[in-house]
């Protein structure tokens, strides 16, 4: 178990430096959202009714951002062979190095979010749904996308890739996620939307880890 | 027979505009792809033809030839 | 059976035996069905003739669904038993299930067009196969995305299976998006209850379309044995070269 820490704090010291990710990730996710107004126009209905499927995409975005430097830094300098042979088993690695992740980029996201919910004229009763939806969803884009991140290790062009393999496993999580803040927000429930974000999260946790050890294991041969 | 005459059959009732180039734009791509793939054929036979004569073995247990 | 087709030269053997065969029910099936589809079965009540587009519009979406399900099985059998000709075939399928999904997406609009008076409608079906046609393009992609073969196989492999795995998940919640923004009268892309007319040129086209499918698996897994044959016996002769 103080393995699995280590990683953990290994990789969260790496995160939260000036150069780590999650600045980069929050910043881009703060300025993407600001910008649709701009687009879209002040009008506080049109802004309220757009308001949880552009947090949500923005935060997708952002969480892909800093998926495909996940491994390869490891890869470069060999600290991937030596955590591969660390006495943990390949895939709990895999999810140490993913809660890390999102540790450093979808936890900060969810936190900021209703601050841009605000902004977007978000409906008061929706916001922390969209705060518990956004703390539900955004393990399963990291799980997910770790499994890209790891897939494209020492291709080129990794860092195209991940996108483009990841977002349209995610689009479960984009549609319920959405779908919960609206339904607080037209005074439903947000039950069932959450249930299934949490079901998703169940299944990836479960098995995300199987896929990244087994792409992880193709990089170290 | 549907139709009562070629006229009638080429108009589709009106549709012809997107019935035609519905049926075009699927056998053009299906017919394409399956010339694509002809040509990448013929294109890796003659590739392994040299590379068996380049390394100068004329074993045909690849079965290249069947 | 399956441990006999991992040589590659019976394999090799057993598709040239099959793309006669292949051919023949490609073309009469795709012949045969498109021309009753056009010729012979009734025109629907509502929507006229515009209803003829479904004979290429339905067997494509079946055949861009099968294929991903075979290049699943493929990827599966191509990572559990490290069988070295079923990846070959998954790479081989790929362009298929691309070209028909991209047929679907295509034939779809073109008949929403007169129907709906619009290019595209965000149906259920249409958005599922446009999420399919993405992941086609994101397993492709991640073929070229590496100069080692075996390297570029197995990674595709493990991606085709979470593809796989997740489709059923992503078809469900893109149904109940759907249903959730469902306008009232969207004329649903099924339309006419299938009765004999319909049904038969549908199921002759979908069984050409099946042909064509294992006539181009034939010619393209050839050409990739060939040229990863050659690539070795390249290798092996480059070898030989700096040890001579």
């Amino acid at each position: 178990m103080s393995a699995f820490l280590a990683i953990v704090a290994r990789d969260l010291r790496l995160g939260f430096g000036a150069q780590g990710a999650m600045l980069t990730t929050l910043l881009f996710f703060v300025l993407a959202v600001s910008l649709f107004p701009l687009g879209v126009g002040p009008e506080p209905q049109i802004l309220a009714r757009i308001a949880a499927g552009v947090i949500w995409v923005a935060a997708l975005l952002a969480a892909m951002l800093s998926l495909d430097r996940l491994f390869q830094t490891d890869q470069e300098d060999g600290t991937l062979d030596l955590l591969a042979q660390a006495p943990l088993p390949l895939g709990l690695v895999a999810l140490a190095k993913t809660l890390a992740h999102w540790l450093t980029t979808g936890l900060p996201l969810s936190l900021i979010a209703p601050l841009l919910a605000i902004l977007l004229q978000m409906e008061g009763d929706a916001i922390p749904v969209l705060l518990g939806a956004l703390l539900l969803g955004t393990p399963s884009l990291s799980l997910i996308g770790a499994i890209g991140a790891a897939l494209t290790l020492g291709a080129k062009r990794g860092a195209v890739l991940v996108p483009l393999l990841t977002l349209p496993l995610v689009i479960p999580v984009l549609i319920f996620g959405v779908g919960a803040v609206e339904a607080a927000a037209y005074g439903l429930s947000a039950g069932p939307h959450l249930l299934l974000l949490g079901a998703f999260l169940a299944g990836a946790l479960a098995l995300s880890p199987l896929a990244i050890a087994a792409a992880v294991r193709l990089a170290l041969e | 027979m549907y139709w009562a005459s070629l006229g009638d059959f080429l108009a589709m009732g009106g549709h012809a505009a997107f019935i035609w180039p519905a049926f075009a734009i699927a056998l053009i791509a299906l017919f394409g792809l399956g010339l694509l793939s002809r040509w990448g054929l013929t294109a890796a036979e003659r590739e392994h033809a040299l590379a068996r004569r380049e390394a100068g073995r004329d074993d045909s247990s690849t079965g290249a030839d069947a | 059976m399956l441990h006999a087709l991992a040589n590659p030269a019976r394999f090799l053997r057993l598709m040239a035996a099959i793309r006669p065969w292949a051919a023949g029910v490609a073309v009469l099936g795709l012949g045969i069905g498109l021309a009753w589809g056009l010729l012979y079965s009734p025109p629907d009540y509502q929507q006229g003739e515009t209803v003829r587009i479904m004979y290429i519009h339905v067997p494509a979406a079946w055949m861009g669904m099968f294929i991903y399900a075979a290049m699943a099985v493929a990827s599966a059998t191509a990572l559990i038993w490290r069988h070295p000709v079923a990846e070959l075939v998954a790479k081989a399928s790929a362009p298929a299930g691309a070209a028909f999904t991209l047929i679907c997406l295509i034939t779809g609009s073109l008949w929403g067009k007169p129907m709906w008076g619009a290019w595209w409608v965000w149906d259920a079906r249409l958005t599922s196969m446009l999420i399919l046609f993405f992941l086609y393009l994101g397993y492709i992609a991640l073929w070229e995305a590496f100069d080692d073969p075996a390297r570029a196989g197995r990674a595709a492999a493990i991606l085709a299976l979470v593809g796989a795995i997740n489709l059923p998940i992503i078809k469900f919640s893109v149904d109940w998006w759907n249903t959730m923004h469902q306008p009232a009268s969207v004329l649903t892309l099924e339309g006419p209850k299938i009765h004999p007319d319909i049904l038969w040129p549908l199921l002759i086209t979908a069984l050409g379309a099946k042909g064509y499918y294992v006539w181009l698996l034939t010619v393209r897994v050839r050409a990739e044995i060939l040229k990863r044959q050659a690539r070795i016996l390249r290798f092996a002769a480059a070898t030989d070269r700096r040890a001579g």
